[in-house]
């Protein structure tokens, strides 16, 4: 991290590289498109790079750019409902669609289909707390939300994807 | 504990219970089996839904992209944001600044003009003053006028 802080590019991209598929995990994930979302992680690096002298180390550096990247994509969202003039969930989602999901028997992409469908307020709170790996306090304060909400819907994102992944259950389980 | 403690079977998989709550989902999980099972549901999924690394193709193409924009931003405006490995960047300075920097240089350049045409004034006076008499006189008088105003 030192090094990376002191302008070697070479420890940066270490870095970058072993935090990438948390970022890129979260960020396509919580905007339901893997372009936009492949947009927002490599925005998101190089805002951790642009300030990476003021990074001061409290978190994890994975933790801190992935941070970035949640709030850049949930700006995305944000700007694309303004454009909608509605709030809705309909953005266009590129992964599989259930008929599709059906067929896959990809646990992986179970996953992500399952994760993708939840609603966004639950979505986020699930993306920065599972994947992310944040504690509760700064998933609450990330969202400006009460921790006891990020309880109640860290819970039910959990209960859904617990349904939606009933039927892999036997793989997920091996 | 009435009921199933619903929510905070999440809260006790993240390690997120104080004490005494702690105490009681334990207490309620050794003896409810739908508990137990959501429990370890959780876990599961949890442990299924952390993205997976990604391979090599695909990383090395979000290797070189970040190198790109990287690049450009520094070229762009300037930044660079520390010397690397001894090597000598070029720190140049942002472009607000540099769109001042003739302004910079003609006032620099109207102080020394106006500096100069005070001083060769001064010097002139000076010359002036000395050179005649009269005038040597008259600054005598004053001087004189003004220690006798003084010590009167």
């Amino acid at each position: 991290m030192d090094r990376a802080r002191g302008g070697d590019d070479q420890a940066f991209e270490r870095l970058l590289v072993a935090a990438l598929p948390k970022v890129l995990g979260v960020a396509r994930r919580l905007l339901r498109n893997d372009a936009e979302g492949w947009d927002v992680a490599q925005e998101a690096f190089l805002r951790a790079w642009t300030r990476l002298a003021g990074f001061r180390g409290e978190a994890a550096f994975s933790t801190w750019v992935t941070g970035i990247a949640f709030r850049l994509a949930l700006d995305r969202l944000a700007a694309a409902r303004r454009a909608d003039g509605e709030i809705n969930e309909n953005r266009p989602d590129d992964a599989p669609r259930p008929e599709a999901m059906a067929e896959s028997r990809a646990l992986a992409e179970a996953v992500d289909v399952a994760v993708r469908a939840l609603p966004e307020s639950e979505r986020a709170v699930f993306l920065l707390c599972e994947e992310a790996g944040m504690r509760y306090r700064e998933a609450a304060a990330e969202l400006k939300i009460p921790i006891g909400t990020v309880m109640s819907r860290l819970h039910a994102a959990r209960l859904k994807l617990r349904s939606a992944l009933v039927p892999w259950w036997k793989e997920m389980r091996s | 504990m009435s009921g199933h403690p619903e929510e905070l079977l999440s809260a006790y998989v993240d390690g997120e219970l104080d004490a005494e709550r702690l105490r009681e989902v334990e207490e309620h999980l050794a003896s409810c089996t739908a508990c137990r099972e959501i429990v370890e549901s959780i876990r599961i999924v949890a442990r299924n839904t952390i993205s997976k690394p990604l391979d090599e193709v695909t990383a090395r193409r979000f290797l070189q992209e970040s190198r790109s924009r990287r690049n450009a931003t520094t070229s762009a405006d300037g930044h660079v944001p520390a010397p690397t490995n001894g090597r000598v960047l070029k720190l140049t300075r942002p472009s607000h600044f540099r769109l001042k920097k003739p302004l910079l240089v003609a006032a620099s350049a109207a102080a020394i003009i106006v500096l100069a045409t005070i001083i060769g004034s001064f010097d002139n006076s000076l010359r002036d003053t000395f050179a005649d008499p009269a005038g040597s006189q008259t600054m005598g008088q004053n001087q004189a006028a003004l220690s006798a105003g003084i010590y009167n």
